[in-house]
């Protein structure tokens, strides 16, 4: 079967976000963990100057999850290059739901980074993965835990079931505002570094999560 | 790294006008335009103005490393936070005087696994004794593996890295032993003992003593000739015919940030934060929780003095002159717009032998410092030991005596 470009960049993304997860010593990685994760690069990746892996996302009472990736996921476990374990069932809602850990098969996976490393806009987005990684890795608490309290997700205007359009057809990517209005509380007023950015904004989700 | 915004502020003062580049109004209208719709009733989503400050201004324990920055430091900065924290644990009181190795890697799992070491969950919040294990971790050292580190002996530290096939890891070695506690880098592992880099590990309160103390030391170490450097840690891109590495002022502000924080725990270090009138390099500052605000104790304005550019064109010696003149009025500007209690304008002087004037670089802004009360302070970076020699001890050293006179007054 011929992969499509954007199959193949998803599987890129994929790949570059569990390394970023080995690299914060976050893996192997739980399934809802994982789509969180991806969740929360897609919302914050604008302050990075990357582009968000997906513009828009479905409000559902899990949390967020993406079918596209979950698709090229499995198929990256097929071909090798990502480690599943812990592989589980789990009853959510009346219905069954495959639970799993994955993390990097750091075996087969070397020559696609090499390879990776010598583009520049992937070189940026693996720079951007590893410092969210970095920053999630920081947190107390589980990061699916904190997806209610982003301020993307939270924003009572989108309904549970509705689609949350930020960066697909809309310009309404809360998460990167509030995570840039940290700049008025800098010392001079004037301005945070992005990853000061990343780091608040992780912990005002801590905060609220912890409140809540 | 930085915003567009500083970068004009910047030339407005270079002309020698103080004026308002940016203010928060613009800001916001910028990042409305980013992110969100700019009819948007409420651009915070689900959030409440009120959280933002609360998170902004809560403590946080360890102190994170700063992001914005190089793996490297990144990693530096996790590792002495999470030595500083454990010793902010009144349980480390009871700690023994043992060594602790630190190995980052971005393969922290293939890594412990490989050599059988034991997971732990909690490795940077002060909780666990570090010292007498070897740890793996990821840069961020939030959590990570562990071996037992048996013996008290450097031989046996390097005997029990070397068994286990880590002797060529890139490796921090934590020394409370010492008679001031230090951090030593071994960039190509403890099989190459002779290539070693040493950062003191003393907690400092902020005062202008401490202050000098910890540049001077950051200077001996890490600048002073190239071999104090190493090849990690170098400003130079070729020492020998005195070209520095390509932006270099960042690459010394990057180092100075980081030894800074490691030192100075009370307080926070943010680089380049733009200003109405320019940019301050380094601030040192700490929150004042009570208050919601900042109390700021330290502007540093630093500067390289060049022969040649990192492209190899030459500097001809008025520029030089100039970055000291811009320097100073940036140092005051600072001084006037936020009050630290100190203000200081660093050269790094990385011209060479021949060019170098020492202290006398100084003298076109000597009045004006002293008017404005901005510190001044000097360090002479040499491309070789031989030349460092010759200024100390030999014919052609930096000459020392009357500054050389200034047309340019300020």
């Amino acid at each position: 079967m011929r992969e499509t470009r954007e199959q193949l960049s998803d599987r890129l993304r994929l790949l570059l976000l569990l390394d970023a997860c080995e690299a914060a010593g976050v893996a192997p990685i739980a399934l809802a963990r994982l789509h969180a994760m991806l969740f929360f690069a897609s919302v914050l990746a604008p302050i990075w100057s990357v582009t968000s892996i997906d513009g828009k996302v479905l409000k559902d009472s899990d949390g967020p999850f993406y079918p596209d990736l979950q698709r090229e996921l499995d198929r990256l476990v097929g071909l090798g290059y990502v480690i599943v374990r812990d592989v589980s069932y789990v009853r959510e809602s009346n219905r069954w739901r495959l639970n799993a850990s994955y993390a990097l098969n750091t075996a087969t996976t070397g020559d696609i980074f090499a390879v990776a490393r010598s583009f520049e806009t992937e070189r940026r987005l693996i720079a951007f993965l590893r410092r969210l990684a970095y920053a999630i890795s920081q947190s107390e608490g589980a990061i699916e835990s904190f997806v209610g309290s982003d301020a993307t997700w939270s924003d009572v205007r989108t309904g549970t079931g509705d689609i949350i359009d930020f960066a697909e057809w809309r310009r309404a990517n809360y998460s990167a505002y509030v995570a840039h209005s940290f700049n008025d509380f800098a010392p001079t007023t004037t301005g945070a570094t992005r990853g000061e950015m990343l780091q608040l904004y992780l912990r005002l989700l801590e905060r609220r999560a912890n409140a809540s | 790294m930085r915003r567009k915004g500083g970068k004009k502020a910047r030339h407005t003062l270079q002309r020698g006008r103080v004026v308002s580049a940016t203010d928060g109004e613009q800001k916001r209208v910028r990042r409305v335009q980013m992110f969100v719709d700019p009819f948007d009733v409420n651009p915070l989503g689900g959030v409440q103005p009120s959280e933002l400050r609360a998170a902004a201004f809560s403590p946080q324990q360890p102190a994170a490393p700063e992001l914005d920055a190089p793996e490297f430091n990144i990693a530096f900065e996790s590792v002495t936070s999470a030595l500083a924290t454990r010793s902010a644990n009144v349980l480390a009181a009871n700690d023994p005087k043992l060594r602790a190795v630190f190995i980052i890697t971005d393969r922290p799992r293939d890594l412990g696994e490989a050599v059988g070491a034991e997971p732990e969950l909690f490795l940077n919040n002060g909780s666990r004794r570090l010292v007498g294990n070897i740890w793996i971790a990821g840069p961020s050292m939030s959590s990570g593996y562990y071996l037992e580190l048996l013996g008290e002996s450097s031989a046996d530290l390097q005997q029990a890295l070397v068994s286990r096939g880590l002797g060529d890891k890139a490796a921090f070695v934590f020394d409370p032993t010492a008679t001031v506690p230090e951090l030593r880098y071994y960039p190509r592992g403890v099989d190459d003992a002779d290539t070693v880099h040493r950062f003191s590990f003393a907690a400092s309160s902020f005062s202008l003593e401490a202050l000098d103390e910890i540049m001077s030391e950051f200077y001996d170490d890490s600048l002073k000739t190239p071999e104090a450097g190493g090849t990690e840690f170098t400003p130079w891109a070729k020492s020998s015919a005195y070209i520095p590495r390509k932006r270099t002022e960042v690459f010394i502000q990057g180092w100075l940030r980081s030894i800074l924080k490691a030192r100075l725990r009370n307080c926070e270090i943010h680089a380049e934060i733009p200003t109405d009138e320019g940019r301050a390099d380094l601030l040192i500052v700490s929150k004042s929780a009570s208050l919601n605000s900042w109390i700021y104790h330290a502007v540093l304005e630093l500067k390289v003095l060049r022969s040649v550019t990192s492209t190899k064109s030459a500097v001809p010696p008025g520029e030089r002159e100039q970055a000291v003149c811009e320097g100073i009025l940036q140092a005051i500007a600072y001084q006037k717009k936020l009050a630290p209690s100190v203000a200081m304008l660093c050269c790094y002087d990385m011209t060479k032998p021949e060019h170098c004037i020492g202290d006398a670089c100084f003298a076109p802004v000597l009045r004006k410092a002293k008017a404005w009360h901005v510190q001044l302070r000097h360090y002479r970076i040499f491309g070789s030991s031989k030349d460092l020699r010759n200024a100390q001890y030999g014919d052609d050293s930096t000459p020392k005596s009357r500054p050389r006179k200034h047309k340019k007054r300020l």
